[in-house]
This record gives C-alpha cells, structure tokens and sequence, in this order.
C-alpha cells in the first residue's frame, strides 16, 4: 500500500507539521513550510498514483483470517522498514527510522475528510496540562508522585459533524403557588397551566467520534471544538501526527447527534417557560430537517499511564487544551478527612447549640 | 488544607471562647425575696436566699420570690389578677422582659383562693417551658404541700426544681444530631472534592453547537388550568411565651391553685 511522507526541498529529511509556528518545519535543517505552499505538492503527489509494493512472502506463519482482515503492512520510503498498523491506520511512523508516514489509500474517494483542525498545542502543553491535572486533593500521593506517563501521541480523530434545523413543539405542565395565613390556618393555593412552546433552533457542526477506537465518553469530554479555526483537509497536517480514518460511518452516528439535538432543543425551549415554581415536560416532538453531514478530523492528544495494575487513558484537545482523563480516589484519605470534617463541624455545631443557650 | 482547616477550627474556637466570655461577664444579678406575707422565719428567708443566689448563679438571671396575703397595697398598676400583679411586681424591680424568674405565692388571689405561679421572662422564657412550670408547681404541690410541710419546703423545692430546669442544657441526642449534620456537611465537602477526580462524561447536549441567532418561538402560550387550596392547622406554641402583662412583658410558665 502507498506510504506517504513529506521530504524537505533542502536536505530530504523527514518534515512534520509544527504546532506551535503553524507550519511544517524541518527537524534536521530548521527549514519551515507553509501548508499552503505544499497544497502542490501534494497534489502532485497525488497525481503520482499509488505504489504497489505489497510484499508476498512464504516465510513465517500463515496470517490468520482475522489477523488479515484486521492488519496491514506499509513499507517505510525511507528505510524500508514494515510497518504494521491496522485497517484504520491513516498516519504513523516507522519504528525503524522514526519517519512520519502517511497512508495514501486511507483518504480516498468518500474516505477523504472534509475538514481538519490542526494541532495548535504541542506535547510539552499536554504533559504541563496532564501535570496540572494531578493537582487534586485526594489523588492518591504515589500516582502523583510516580507522575510517569507510558505513551503520549498526538491523534487526529475522525469525526462526523452534523448540520440540522430543528422543528419543536413541546408541552409542559406547570405550577405557581400562593401562600397565605390567618390566625388558626396556613393555605396554600397551587394554580396548574398547561404551557405550549413551538419554534426553531438551528445546529452547525455537531461531532460525534467516528473511531470505535476511541472512548466515546472520553471524546465528548474533551469538547468542545471551534470550527472557525477548521481548515480544508490537506495530507500535510498529518504528519508528525498519528491518525485513524472512521470505522463508524455516518449512518451508525446519527442516533448519538440526534440525542444530543433533541436534548438541548427542549433545555432551549424550557429556558423560555419563566414564572413557574415547577416545570414538568408532558410531550415533546423534536423533528429535524436540512440535515447535512460533513467528515473531518480534530486534534487529540492521549496520554496512557498504569497505576496498580490499571490503565488510566487521559485526553486533551490538542485545539483548546482542556484536559479530561478519570483519576483515582485516595480512599484512606477521604474517609479520614470525612472523619475529621464530621467531628469539627459536629462540635461547632454542638457549641453553637450551648452558646444559644447560654445567649 | 490542613493548615486551612486548623486555622479555621482556631478562629471560630476564638470567637466562640470571646463569645462565651462576654456572655459570662454580663454584669450582677437582683435576688429579691419579698415576703410580705410573713409565710418564713428568718432562718428559712436566709436558707432560701441561699438557695435563690444559687439560682441566679447558675442561670445568670435574676431571681425574684414574693408571697402576699392578698392583691392589696401594691404600689403599682395591674390588672386585678394575681399572674399581673407578680408580672409588674417584677417589671417594677427589674424592669420589662429583663431576664429572670419570678416565683409567687398569694394566699388570696382575685378568686379568693391560694394561688402559687412560676415565671420565666427574656431568656428564661424560652428556658422554662410551660411543662416544666408545671411539673415544678405540681411536684411542689404534691410534695411539699405547706398544709403538711412548710411554705421553706415548698418554696424551696420550687426554686430546687428552677435549678434543674432553667439552667443552659442539651438534649442527650442533640450530639448525635450535631454529629449526623457534620456528617452530611463532610460528605458534601468531600463529595465535590471526589468528584473533581472524575472529568470523563458524555455529553448532555449539543448547546454548543447552536447556531448563533437561530432561535425562533413561533408560537407561545400558557393556559391556566385549574388551582387547588389546601389549609394546614398553624402549631398551637405551648412552650412558653403565652402570657403577656399589662406593662408589655412577656413571660412563660403558669400559676395554679392549691
């Protein structure tokens, strides 16, 4: 399969998209590149065609039928290494010389990406975000001070974005209350409406992960993205950064968009029924329409550390920088500050009963 | 945080012991035992003083014991009824609602008959229930009955059993409730600390993604329905403050017959 790499003009080291200057760079001569500069030069790459340079060797162990649906090898253009990577890989790099590699056939036709948003923070603001992440009270102290991260790779997503209008009209059931007292009685007059709301609400952009790969929970944590800094997908951006292409296709994220659009059509709508002292939704129809789904990839940064025999996977939106990842709860520590809370405001409380007395 | 803590536990320590402090510093006390009705020897008015010093001492507030042959004679305006003309007996002495406890034995009252009643006003209203001044005058009536006993023995039992009701106390379970709601206050503390550990969530929504302006209400309407009235009985108060004097006073506790 073709394997493509982008070689500098000057020396014919390996070049790599470059965060934090917004172009690509030459690690070896220090030579930088706009991305608009290579637009033809990828495009004249493209139009090289692809290599057929699949190997078919009798050595070794016969691939199991899984192993050859679910794997693939590449060959590094630079040293001639194999490269295995899986039926998504879409950009790596060799084990052997470190090139960054970029799988050609993984964008073809329906499969090339609309849009990308490119890495604007670089590893070390990830590993300064994954420490700040650490500072919390009842993080157990031999995880903060290990503080070792086993892999950190920059990873542009695939995800699908939706674009929709939604048509709403929501029923509810609410109350007010009034509350009055004569000499003997308390009263209480609760007054019941029936509220209607109908209207719009337009949505741009929706993402939802297109990698099965990908903890879905893990992804939306790290949201939300500003597609105004989304550029028209080029190769270039890739490089230097791990990708997958989807292997969860639009039709299978719609349920998800959907969710969450019919989700925050009704909290838009409730936040128009004022006045009331409760609010109940009795019926609500959300209908969308002018639906449009566009492909593009966002960046991540994954971190993986283990701690007593679990692995603790941490995120951070390589375009905002907000920093999820779940962390461990020392549970020694929280019982004995439960403890002590409980018994410093038990005996102020205890006190403030005498002293009320006493008063 | 843990500095944080302790230097917080030391300043409400401090305010709470200043508090305290002051509270206790409050100036002196009037004891008063007027025994107009010459009902006590010498002796036992000393005894009794003692025993009312004691009284005051405990409960920081004044102490005012008084027995009458009848309504008559009094130097100040009242309303003809026994409870009123010990209501202003005190005003006259110590002033209005200032703390105290009033105890009064008439052998006439505007019924003619003998009458005892005890009285707590300002703080101690709320200290003595309308129970207790109850179960303090029974027991007294009971016990230490003059027609059998001695008006010392039974006005001292009353200023005895003022001395176990009156002075600052708590419920036993009042510590365990202390502790269950700094339990709850720990666990909501240590709750959101916990929960900061956890940042990995899908999504609610899609709010972030509304297009900027594209909110439109086309239609909106709110229709009244129908209303419903329930009524709740207001809690009848019989813990103390049901009496009130013709000088504005306001007293908890009873007077009865004997």
């Amino acid at each position: 399969m073709a394997v493509h790499e982008y070689k500098c003009p000057c020396c014919g080291g390996a070049i790599a998209f470059d965060s934090t200057i917004q172009k690509m760079k030459c690690p070896f001569c220090d030579t930088e590149f706009d991305v608009e500069s290579l637009k033809g030069y990828d495009a004249d790459l493209k139009s090289e065609g692809t290599d057929n340079l699949e190997w078919d060797t009798d050595a070794g162990t016969q691939w199991t039928e899984d192993e050859e649906t679910g794997l693939r090898s590449y060959i590094c253009q630079s040293c001639g290494g194999e490269i295995v990577g899986d039926a998504n890989t879409a950009a790596t790099e060799c084990p052997y010389c470190g090139n960054h590699a970029i799988i050609m056939q993984q964008f073809k036709g329906e499969l090339k990406p609309d849009y990308v948003i490119p890495f604007k923070l670089d590893k070390e603001a990830a590993k300064a975000q994954y420490k700040q992440h650490l500072n919390k009270f009842l993080l157990p102290k031999v995880f903060k001070d290990e503080n070792h991260i086993d892999e950190i790779k920059g990873i542009y997503v695939p995800f699908w974005l939706f674009d929709s209008d939604a048509d709403a009209d929501i029923r509810y059931r609410a109350t007010r209350t009034r509350i009055w007292s004569d000499s003997s009685y308390d009263y209480t007059e609760t007054s019941f409406y029936s509220i209607y709301r109908a209207g719009s609400l337009g949505y741009e952009h929706v993402p939802v992960d297109g990698s099965s790969r990908m903890p879905d929970d893990l992804m939306e944590s790290v949201e939300p993205y500003d597609f105004s800094q989304a550029v028209d997908f080029q190769t270039a951006y890739l490089s230097g950064y791990f990708a997958d292409k989807y292997d969860v296709d639009a039709e299978a994220s719609i349920g998800r968009a959907n969710e969450r659009v019919k989700a925050s059509t009704e909290d838009a709508f409730r936040d128009t029924v004022n006045g009331y002292v409760t609010v109940n939704t009795e019926a609500a129809n959300v209908r969308l329409h002018n639906g449009k789904t566009k492909y593009a990839f966002y960046p991540v940064w994954l971190l993986n550390t283990t701690y007593n025999g679990e692995k603790y996977i941490f995120a951070m939106n390589g375009q905002t920088g907000k920093f999820v990842g779940n962390l461990p709860t020392d549970t020694g520590k929280f019982w004995k500050f439960t403890a002590l809370i409980t018994a410093v405001v038990g005996a102020l409380i205890y006190g403030g009963m005498w002293l009320f007395q006493i008063l | 945080m843990i500095k944080r803590i302790t230097a917080f536990i030391f300043a409400v320590m401090m305010v709470l012991s200043l508090t305290v402090v002051a509270a206790s510093a409050e100036g002196s006390y009037t004891v008063k035992l007027d025994d107009s009705a010459d009902l006590l020897s010498d002796s036992e008015e000393s005894s009794l003083l003692s025993t009312m010093q004691d009284l005051s001492d405990a409960c920081k507030c004044n102490v005012v014991f008084i027995t009458t042959n009848d309504l008559t004679g009094a130097n100040f305006s009242f309303n003809g009824t026994a409870d009123d003309y010990a209501f202003r007996y005190y005003e006259t002495t110590c002033g209005v609602n200032v703390d105290g406890l009033l105890v009064y034995v008439t052998l006439k009252d505007e019924g003619g008959k003998r009458k005892v009643g005890v009285f707590g006003t300002g703080k101690c209203e709320k200290r003595l229930t309308n129970e207790e001044s109850d179960n303090i005058r029974s027991n007294a009536i009971s016990n230490h009955n003059p027609d059998t006993h001695s008006y010392y023995d039974f006005l001292n039992s009353i200023a005895l059993g003022l001395k176990e009701a009156v002075p600052p106390h708590l419920k036993w379970y009042m510590l365990p409730i202390a502790l269950g709601i700094g339990f709850l206050i720990a666990m909501l503390i240590m709750g959101s600390m916990k929960k900061k550990l956890t940042t990995v969530e899908m999504q609610h929504g899609a709010a972030n993604y509304v297009r900027p302006g594209s909110m439109n209400v086309t239609q909106s309407r709110d229709t009244y329905l129908y209303s419903t009235v329930t009524r709740t009985a207001k809690p009848k108060n019989d813990s103390g403050g049901s009496h009130s004097s013709s000088g504005g006073g306001s007293y908890s506790g009873g007077s009865s017959n004997f």
